[in-house]
């Protein structure tokens, strides 16, 4: 697993984030790039190479699952993998960002296990093309 | 007892304004029974106004109506209580996220010297700690998006009341209730442990 991988964490919270970005450093993954809110997430995939999206749902301006549309709606980023960390929980939910082409999904509060599982289940289904 | 008087007074009243509409009905006055009819329903309809009223002062009273507040000064003061809330504990997770932090910087030194294997146990038992009190942070933002939530239906609330003509009245303050922590720019005549002190001196004790 390539830990040079570039990772946008998306969250209206800024302590999330760091919370995030600290549980990913203990993972060996220190090349992150932080966002607030879809919008803003957006304008860095544009300007910036990113090999993985860990965003929010709940946030103000464009939300996490507008974000994963845009994400896949875009033919550049339609390969993007987009881990949602949210507190969304209903099964709707988590559907829908399923069916929106979302590649994990975890329900905060979560456990730094859960969060290596889930991206060890990404790179893993991605074959080592990150 | 008091409900079941209002009840039957109640009955009694509509007891009334019915017979008095049929009575109008039958001798064929028009403008009689059309007048007891409406009153009949205006006295159905000011159990559920009373009941409204109220229960707006009672939402004035909860938002802590502030003495010099404009019209809609409780629901202003209500939401940036909820977010002061937002930020306060924002800050407090900062600051244990940067002790969390700089204590990993201090055990990775320590990781870097010579150790035996109790001693690099202890040191693994210690950098798995950091990491769950770190993790057990996001209480903030689970918490904050509770309160923003919270916001929005005190915010509907408010905004339903207008929409029906029931401002909250200015109700009674009580300067003796006690309303938690004082908010910066919201809360007026709230003093500082120094203020605190001075005066229970002054007062000789």
């Amino acid at each position: 697993m390539n830990k040079n991988i570039r990772i946008l964490v998306v969250d209206d919270f800024s302590t999330m984030r760091r919370i995030v970005k600290n549980l990913l450093s203990d993972l060996g993954f220190n090349n992150t790039v932080e966002a607030e809110d879809g919008n803003s997430a957006m304008a860095v995939l544009r300007q910036d190479a990113v090999d993985l999206v860990i965003t929010d749902w709940n946030m103000p301006g464009m939300t996490g699952i507008e974000l994963l549309r845009a994400i896949r709606a875009d033919p550049k980023f339609r390969a993007l993998p987009v881990m949602m960390v949210t507190a969304e929980a209903k099964r709707e939910q988590i559907i829908e960002a399923a069916q929106s082409g979302v590649n994990g999904y975890i329900i905060k509060p979560f456990t730094a296990q859960t969060l290596s599982e889930k991206l060890g289940k990404i790179f893993e289904r991605l074959g080592g093309a990150a | 007892m008091t409900a079941t008087v209002a009840v039957t007074t109640d009955r009694s009243q509509l007891a009334g304004l019915l017979h008095d509409a049929l009575e109008a009905l039958e001798r064929g006055d028009e403008a009689g029974w059309r007048r007891q009819v409406d009153a009949l329903a205006a006295a159905r309809a000011r159990t559920l106004v009373d009941g409204l009223g109220r229960l707006a002062r009672d939402l004035a009273q909860a938002l802590d109506t502030l003495p010099a507040a404009p019209a809609q000064g409780g629901l202003d003061d209500a939401c940036a209580r909820l977010d002061h809330v937002v930020t306060m504990t924002e800050q407090a997770t900062h600051r244990t996220l940067d002790l969390i932090e700089d204590s990993r910087a201090h055990v990775a030194q320590l990781r870097a010297g010579t150790l035996d294997a109790a001693q690099t146990a202890t040191i693994d038992a210690l950098r798995e700690n950091l990491r769950e009190m770190a993790l057990a942070q996001s209480h903030q933002d689970l918490g904050g998006q509770i309160i923003r939530r919270v916001a929005g239906i005190v915010r509907g609330v408010h905004e339903g009341f207008g929409a029906l003509g029931l401002p909250p009245a200015d109700g009674e303050q009580d300067r003796l209730r006690a309303v938690g922590p004082a908010v910066a720019g919201l809360d007026t005549g709230t003093v500082g442990q120094d203020d605190a002190d001075d005066l229970l001196s002054r007062l000789g004790l």
